[in-house]
């Protein structure tokens, strides 16, 4: 259905917010251009590249060969087990490939790199090693490892084996993504030619039909409601989704200024195959992608925004245009037509004009960021090696991997992990009139649109998601319901009327894969004055 | 860690309680994957077994139909809530959910639908429920058997009903100690499951160590649950027997033994460390690859020698995995060997990767900002 002309006004500065940026920006870009002619114009250089990821098992090669007629060589080992949904989910056969696709883009201010993976989510310590195989050559300040959360690929965290007690991880694999990433980097930075860069912002309103229970006609849909939202949005049941399609290019600086890369941001899980799926594929982003290639060349980049606490496409219908009817979900046909779809409203509101030829980069990042890990099924699947073992814990700030024996004789030789937080990091950084925020997290909407008030001044704002690490679901803090997680003992031991939070208890999915209710707090803490910092905040 | 919250407490079960309790107080849990069956059976409204007789969309005011499935199943037997045996409709909802074909008999456990925020606007509708469960959590109940699932499942809502909280308790012992030795992988972790979310509730005790101890060597068991319940019998200080790793990396084979080498890791010990180290220096070159990463526990001494030897094998992946293994011991002779590694390795992938590790100890990893 569409958006009631009579939003609350959460929604509708969320709306306006997703509207107004669409707008031509004809009298900024004179003054911007002005400004430019003092500036110098060799200062901004970009580039770019692109390496296959895919996972090629032995049992699998002859598949790869046979669906894009390339060679393949073996990067993973037999089976390759699917991450996203459940276990044992193993793969069969590809779709499309998954990429790193990556910028480096220098300016008056640094040099910075972003490059994004097509997979379910990438851990800190794997995007540290990453950053220290990257040549010393290549310059880069601030590196940037993003994954799209696409749920149709390999299992990168562990928690996605035989079964949902066994990883999925092959280290070879990961050793394989670390070292491409790492020379997709090198060579964007040793390819660095003169550019130009120029920002859109638009959205998904309208793309979708309005049919389902939870569709609201926004291209996405909010599958978890949290405690309070419908006070929020009562028009909406409580929805709150981000429509928003952010979008960065940037071309040659002269010549027919072919475009060099076209960077999406959005705010949608990639998972509209669902868990049935057995082919590797990277979703709708690569529809999305082709269909941008298709109009501009270069390298289409898709990177996911605020996408968390659940919103994504599973329960929103597309209009196949083939067919006039509703696409089937959970098909590849689905993922073609949502994923063109997108990449039609992005190319519509892409300005024709030529972008500027400089850019001023600021960035600052916070590294570490501890958060409490209030989660001892996260220690269980530590302490079975089913979590990458990165998973470094840390007290007061020191890593901390020691382990006590807190038992009583005879029980006292038995080790427990005794580290009270896990660290992550946080970042920021500007680019002429756009901003951007990076998170480790699958962050809250809610929460994406107060770290974008926060970007005063910022024209068009960019949310990085499953920046540089995964550490699941960021929460509003004041909506962590935490009855179901202090409630577990009672109601297993069939006493659930004793706990406190009885009859309210809410053992929804959005509180599982959560390393607690710290995260929102701490992760904000460190952010929010990264981005005050640079803009005209506080 | 925080204590958990509760109401007045009755006072049998408190007693159980605070005599289980570990040296470590309670915190918060939370749930990875789905959940196991006792929290579905608790989540839900209705728990029935039904036979599935169609599938279909939602017809919408604009004349398309939403793609959203909802199901209509027959209910031959309900085993938690009241309602009658007949033809119910429920909607699906979540990250991943089960499929249906019409005919099949299944375990359902649904909610009504007033209580889901997302699908609520449907009360009212020939759609009084939502399913709870996700794609793995579709339960086939084969015709004319009963099969073990189904009896856990009656044990689990019965309980729900027992009055007396020690007679609750026992119930609830007596299911897990079913579902642990029912050989059926998935009611067997979704028991390890529920003993890992239970906190100190004791839903196994030292009396059931004759029963427990044969499974940890029951081969037809999923690794991964036999490792699970070592690990939550070590947990509950129900079991203080460090041979037992070991013992598992000596007898297991193949992918399960590398989910052994990976899980043994964490649980260091001599017994621990001298296994490892022969597996790194044997002739299974997957398995001595696993124990390269396995040995890379912090401070991990004895392990810098031979995985600095490692190193040097012609074996790609041994020497990227000895790498890792030393990066995680992180002491000042592993970050010696790297360093060496990193400047003298005839293989410039190796040098590459030794680099990068020595350099994330040393904290440096990050790009700095300006």
């Amino acid at each position: 259905m569409p958006i009631p002309t009579s939003t609350p006004h959460r929604t509708r500065l969320l709306l306006m917010l997703a509207c107004a940026c669409a707008l031509p920006l004809v009298g900024t870009q004179a003054q911007a251009q002005d400004e430019d002619q003092d500036q110098d114009p060799d200062q901004l250089r970009v580039g770019v590249c692109q390496r296959d990821i895919t996972p090629i098992s032995p049992n699998l090669a002859s598949a790869y060969e046979a669906a894009f007629g390339e060679t393949a060589v073996v990067n993973h080992t037999d089976p390759i087990f699917m991450a996203g949904f459940g276990d044992n989910r193993r793969a069969t056969d590809y779709n499309d490939r998954l990429w790193a696709r990556g910028v480096v883009i220098e300016g008056d201010g640094g040099r910075i790199a972003i490059v994004s993976l097509d997979v379910v989510g990438y851990l800190n310590g794997e995007v540290d090693t990453i950053r220290s195989m990257v040549s010393p050559d290549a310059g880069v300040d601030y590196i940037v490892v993003h994954s799209t959360h696409q749920h149709e690929g390999p299992d990168t965290i562990g928690i996605w084996g035989p079964d949902p007690l066994t990883s999925g991880i092959d280290f070879g694999y990961l050793d394989f993504v670390n070292a491409t990433v790492a020379d997709c980097i090198d060579e964007a930075a040793d390819g660095l030619q003169k550019a130009r860069i120029k920002f859109a912002t638009t959205d998904s309103i309208g793309l979708s039909l309005g049919t389902d229970v939870e569709d609201d006609g926004l291209g996405v849909a909010d599958g978890k409601v949290l405690v309070d939202d419908d006070l929020i949005s009562p028009a909406t049941d409580g929805r709150i989704a981000n429509p928003r399609l952010s979008i960065m290019q940037l071309t040659e600086r002269g010549g027919q200024k072919d475009v060099l890369a076209t960077l999406v941001n959005f705010a949608s899980h990639p998972e509209s195959l669902g868990s049935g799926n057995t082919q590797i594929t990277s979703d709708f982003p690569h529809y999305a992608r082709e269909r941008l290639e298709e109009e501009y060349g270069g390298v289409a980049i898709w990177v996911s925004a605020d996408l968390g606490v659940l919103q994504g496409p599973l329960d929103i219908d597309v209009l196949d245009p083939d067919t006039g009817m509703p696409a089937v979900r959970r098909t590849f046909r689905w993922a073609e037509v949502h994923g063109e779809q997108l990449a039609e409203r992005v190319i519509g509101a892409i300005p024709t004009m030529p972008g500027r030829p400089v850019a001023s980069l600021a960035f600052a990042t916070t590294k570490p960021v501890p958060i409490r890990l209030d989660n001892p099924y996260f220690r269980f699947f530590i302490a079975l090696g089913v979590l990458n073992p990165r998973l470094t814990l840390y007290t007061d700030g020191v890593p901390d991997d020691s382990v006590g024996f807190p038992f009583p004789p005879p029980f006292d030789s038995i080790p427990q992990a005794l580290g009270e937080d896990v660290q992550t990091e946080v970042g920021a950084f500007r680019i002429n009139e756009a901003s951007f925020a990076v998170v480790p997290s699958e962050l809250d909407p809610q929460i994406g649109e107060t770290y974008r008030q926060a970007m005063v001044g910022a024209e068009h704002t960019f949310i990085i998601g499953l920046g540089n690490d995964e550490i699941g679901y960021q929460l509003p803090a004041p909506k962590w319901d935490d009855s179901c997680h202090a409630c577990a003992p009672f109601i297993l031991a069939s006493v659930p009327e004793f706990c406190e939070f009885f009859p309210n208890i809410d053992c929804n999915t959005v509180f599982q894969n959560n390393v607690g209710q710290e995260v929102d707090p701490e992760v904000g803490a460190a952010i929010v004055p990264l981005i005050d910092a640079l803009h005209d905040g506080p | 860690m925080r204590p958990l919250g509760r109401r007045a407490f009755p006072p049998a079960l408190l007693v159980i309680a605070l005599a289980s309790l570990s040296t470590q107080p309670a915190t918060a849990h939370i749930v990875l994957g789905n959940r196991p069956l006792q929290l579905l059976v608790a989540d839900a409204d209705v728990v029935a077994r039904a036979r599935i007789v169609d599938t279909r969309g939602i017809p919408a005011a604009s004349g398309l139909e939403s793609q959203r499935p909802t199901v209509g199943a027959l209910l031959l037997e309900v085993l938690k809530g009241d309602v009658p045996l007949a033809e119910v409709r429920f909607a699906q909802h979540g990250h991943g959910v089960a499929s249906y074909e019409p005919g099949e008999e299944v375990l359902l456990f649904l909610q009504r639908i007033e209580r889901s925020r997302e699908l609520g606007a449907l009360a009212g509708t020939e759609i009084p429920y939502v399913s709870l469960q996700e794609h793995d959590e579709k339960y086939l109940i084969p015709r004319n058997e009963s099969p073990i699932v189904l009896a856990a499942v009656r044990a689990y809502a019965r309980a729900e009903r027992i009055p007396d909280a020690k007679k609750r308790i026992a119930a609830l012992r007596q299911v897990t100690l079913t579902l642990l030795g029912s050989g059926d992988p998935r009611l067997a972790t979704s028991a390890v499951k529920t003993l890992a979310l239970a906190a100190e509730v004791p839903l196994v005790t030292r009396d059931d160590l004759p029963v427990l101890l044969p499974l940890l060597d029951d081969t037809s068991l999923p690794v991964g649950v036999r490792l699970g319940l070592l690990v939550e019998l070590e947990r509950r200080a129900l079991l203080a027997d460090r041979a037992r790793w070991a013992a598992l990396l000596k007898s297991t084979t193949g992918s399960d033994r590398t989910a052994v080498i990976r899980a043994a890791g964490r649980h260091p010990s001599a017994d621990v460390l001298a296994a490892l180290l022969a597996l790194l220096q044997g002739k299974d070159e997957d398995a001595a690859r696993e124990a390269a990463i396995a040995l890379g526990w912090p401070g991990n001494a004895a392990a810098v020698q031979p995985l600095d030897a490692a190193m040097a094998s012609e074996d790609r992946g041994l020497r990227m995995a000895a790498i890792r293994g030393l990066g995680g011991i992180g002491s000042q002779d592993a970050r010696r060997a790297l360093e060496k590694a990193s400047l003298t390795h005839p293989d410039p992938a190796t040098r590459r990767r030794a680099r990068a590790e020595a350099i994330r100890l040393s904290g440096a990893a990050t790009s700095s900002p300006r």
